[in-house]
């Protein structure tokens, strides 16, 4: 699974929590992804990419399965669901679970952590601190030229 | 001699400083001005090799995150305040709206895992 990165999200290596945010304003209910092993991957990257370079994470759909927040007391999953559309066949989302309610974006959630008198947006930082760490290896860089 | 890393840190808040409204395609605010000075003093009174394992990132509401390199750490700043969380050797450090100090932030630069 490849998570487009927008350039202000990468720098020096290093991948920006902020990849990761549900956006409140749509009611984000996942994080958008596209698969790699399809057909359609490098026409859909062109198209989802406004840089002249881009950049995306490479995450196997096992790694996100297995992904787990040990920071956080919650219990949180994460899986993915193929959302192909006509515009973008290798279209998939990351929906994130805590404590058996998904997250949406905006929307407020159920956590021990917050429970306990930690910050909704500490406990969205940790849940997309560990997607941005499973990803930091498997940066791979491209020229909308290449495509 | 030149100090590289916060050469580098200035010129990469520099860069923040000059996004637009939308600068994420969607709704993301503009860096705000005393974000962006309280951010040029931390650099400014930060050990030089310690600022150069963190990097800057912009947030959506007009603050800005430090992120470390390893990954294990976040700092937000905003105009009169800030946030963070930490893996230290104690384990993980959290606290939310700490009154901005760059002595404060410097422990925390500081106190991050290896």
């Amino acid at each position: 699974m490849a998570r487009i990165l927008k350039s202000v999200w990468l720098c020096d290596g290093v991948v920006s929590p902020a990849a990761f945010h549900l956006r409140p304003s749509i009611k984000e209910s996942y994080v958008s992804v596209l698969r790699e092993d399809m057909d359609s991957f490098q026409t859909d990257l062109k198209k989802v990419t406004h840089d002249k370079n881009g950049s995306y994470l490479s995450m196997s759909v096992s790694d996100i399965h297995n992904l787990t927040v040990p920071t956080l007391e919650d219990r949180v999953l994460f899986h993915v669901l193929e959302q192909p559309s006509n515009s973008l066949p290798s279209h998939a989302g990351i929906y994130i679970k805590i404590n058996d309610q998904y997250l949406i974006g905006g929307e407020p959630f159920e956590s021990l952590a917050i429970k306990k008198g930690i910050p909704e947006a500490s406990v969205l930082l940790e849940i997309k601190r560990a997607l941005a760490d499973l990803g930091k290896k498997n940066i791979t860089q491209f020229s909308i030229d290449s495509l | 001699m030149a100090s590289l890393n916060k050469s580098k840190m200035n010129a990469r808040l520099e860069e923040l400083a000059a996004l637009p409204k939308g600068w994420d395609d969607e709704d993301a605010l503009p860096i705000e001005q005393k974000v962006i000075s309280n951010t040029r003093r931390l650099i400014e009174s930060s050990d030089e090799t310690v600022i150069g394992k963190w990097v800057l990132f912009p947030d959506v509401n007009g603050t800005i995150m430090l992120t470390s390199k390893n990954q294990k750490g976040n700092i937000s700043i905003g105009c009169d305040s800030f946030s963070y969380a930490i893996e230290t050797k104690k384990g993980l450090e959290r606290k939310d709206s700490m009154k901005f100090s760059t002595r404060s932030l410097n422990r925390i630069l500081k106190s991050i895992v290896e």
